[in-house]
């Protein structure tokens, strides 16, 4: 019997990727699927990660989703949503629908699409940030750990600042600390991010 | 120019289908995936066409003989070993293989009672007659008997089909086994290469692909003088041509052939062996310049990566159109055949993807 890939995770770049890793290291490894994590570093993010899902969902016969875990930055989940959307309709020339899931969860339907495809927009909003990141996240689960002080908030102008510094000082990684980081903590800051892969995981 | 085929019940093929085909048309995947067995079979139609092979010097007669014998060389004849071109050796089945090119559809048969490959006659769908171009006998499959084709419907069929039996009649096989027959294959080309003065696109691709001083070719004797054979003519001796690299010798097989084709199909069985990827690109340009100016369709099978790469880059810099597609086989003998276009294999190659895996998605 083949074993293909049941599920793709496309994200921004290495960093996402370390993080995404992480998290299906520490919550997902028993289970019996394969799920790929890969990064398509772009400068246009939004049009490559439309080009990145129609490539491969159009090309598989065996992958069940392809699923984009992609940063808010200054937007709202919904017009970050409606961007990857649109841009997906300009390349195949055919309607494509977002049907929202969650607040920041979407998934993208079309007749060009032999898989399941989702979307996530990541960012925590209440963060006093311009642009919200994986980073975000990341630096709740530093709070959270009590490695990071939450009254420096300001003092940094974006999340990855300030997960830098915490991380250069304890010379580790990222998808060290989550792996070092006690589960309850990593549940709660990335309880969205892990309620997602689940979906995709299952299918 | 071919569009599409359809393959059933040949060797490691149930059946298999094509489509969309380019001017340059790679195939890649898993070992026996049925990407021999897809080159294998267009050979097999071109035998409708054209039976005998003829760069072989009597040691192969035939393109069946040939296509029992090319992987393995076993003395393998059609009345010993023919099953073994049939899928599961059911020869109860006929081999079917189905072409679109331009605007027709050619339908061509081989069944076992009969080595010769036959065409399907007629134009409308419910003839079951099939014809024999050797013998221009129609054959009817079902009921297995012969009728000598009357001479105005010869004529009439001569005129309908006169571009596609000059297309396929000079389909060419380059593989290792031609590459093993170097010597006979140089004798037979030799002479009409020189006449066009061809020869000088060997030099050029020896001097500039494979870093050989060669000054000009030359015949040299050996065995006290009794056997001819091409040799490079260097600075200080010359050389033949059998003792060059096998790099060397197959840019100089594939430029001879490729130069001395015509408004027909090549069939190329991993070109990227025995190739350092300088002598590759050298012989790739080469080779598409006269893809294109002698219009020549090709089908070729690889494992490598980088061929794929120096291809699309050469193709796209001399206005080629390339295909790639990959192939696959079902459990059930069928085998899927998926396209890569340029875009998605860009994505895939992002990604860190490799497309020899694509069935792994």
């Amino acid at each position: 019997m083949k074993k293909g890939i049941d599920a793709i995770i496309l994200c921004e770049g290495k960093r996402d990727a370390n993080v995404l890793e992480g998290i299906l290291h520490k919550f997902f490894e028993s289970l019996d699927r394969v799920v790929a994590i890969a990064n398509c570093e772009s400068k246009d993010s939004v049009m490559d990660f439309a080009k990145d899902v129609i490539a491969l969902s159009s090309i598989s016969r065996r992958l069940k989703t392809v699923a984009v875990v992609i940063d808010a930055d200054e937007y709202t989940p919904k017009e970050r949503g409606e961007a990857v959307k649109n841009s997906m309709q300009s390349i195949t020339g055919d309607p494509v629908e977002l049907i929202k899931i969650d607040n920041d969860i979407f998934e993208l339907k079309s007749q060009k699409f032999n898989t399941k495809v989702f979307l996530k927009i990541a960012g925590d909003f209440s963060l006093p940030y311009e642009k919200h990141t994986i980073d975000d996240l990341v630096l709740q689960l530093l709070f959270l750990e009590g490695k990071a002080d939450k009254s420096l908030v300001n003092s940094y102008r974006t999340a990855k600042e300030f997960v830098n510094e915490v991380a250069e000082h304890d010379h580790i990684s990222i998808k060290e600390l989550i792996l070092n980081s006690k589960s309850e903590n990593v549940e709660r800051s990335f309880h969205n991010i892990i309620d997602y892969l689940k979906n995709v995981i299952e299918g | 120019m071919i569009s599409s085929v359809s393959v059933k019940n040949y060797r490691g093929i149930r059946c298999c289908r094509v489509e969309n085909l380019k001017s340059v048309n790679v195939f890649i995947g898993r070992n026996n995936s049925g990407k021999s067995s897809f080159l294998e079979s267009l050979y097999l139609a071109s035998a409708a066409f054209s039976f005998e092979e003829k760069l072989f010097n009597g040691k192969i007669n035939n393109k069946i003989d040939y296509l029992l014998n090319r992987r393995c060389f076993r003395n393998y004849t059609w009345d010993t070993a023919k099953e073994v071109l049939w899928y599961e050796y059911n020869t109860d089945v006929p081999i079917s293989v189905e072409i679109k090119i331009n605007s027709k559809n050619l339908e061509i048969k081989l069944v076992s009672l009969l080595q010769y490959p036959v065409l399907k006659f007629g134009v409308n769908d419910r003839s079951h007659e099939y014809i024999n171009l050797r013998s221009w006998k129609l054959l009817d499959i079902a009921n297995k008997s012969f009728v000598t084709i009357a001479p105005d419907s010869k004529s009439q069929f001569i005129k309908r089909y006169e571009k596609e039996i000059e297309f396929f009649s000079k389909t060419r096989f380059i593989d290792d086994t031609l590459l093993r027959e170097m010597d006979v294959v140089e004798k037979r080309l030799w002479n009409s290469l020189l006449k066009k003065r061809y020869d000088k696109l060997v030099v050029e691709v020896l001097r500039k692909g494979y870093e050989v001083e060669v000054e000009d070719l030359t015949y040299t004797t050996y065995d006290d003088g009794k056997t001819y054979q091409l040799a490079v003519k260097l600075p200080l001796t010359s050389l033949r041509v059998d003792d060059l690299g096998d790099g060397a010798r197959y840019a100089i097989l594939l430029i001879m052939v490729a130069a001395l084709s015509k408004d027909t199909i090549l069939l190329i069985e991993e070109p990227e062996n025995h190739q350092h990827p300088t002598g590759l690109l050298r012989t790739l340009k080469m080779f598409l310049d006269l893809v294109k100016k002698n219009n020549i369709q090709t089908f070729i099978t690889t494992h490598s990566l980088e061929f794929i790469k120096l291809l699309q880059k050469t193709a796209e810099d001399k206005k080629v159109d390339v295909g790639v597609y990959f192939f696959e086989r079902e459990e059930d003998g069928s085998v899927d055949v998926r396209e890569i276009t340029g875009e998605n294999m860009e994505v895939l190659e992002k990604l860190g993807f490799d497309p020899r895996f694509l069935d792994l998605i």
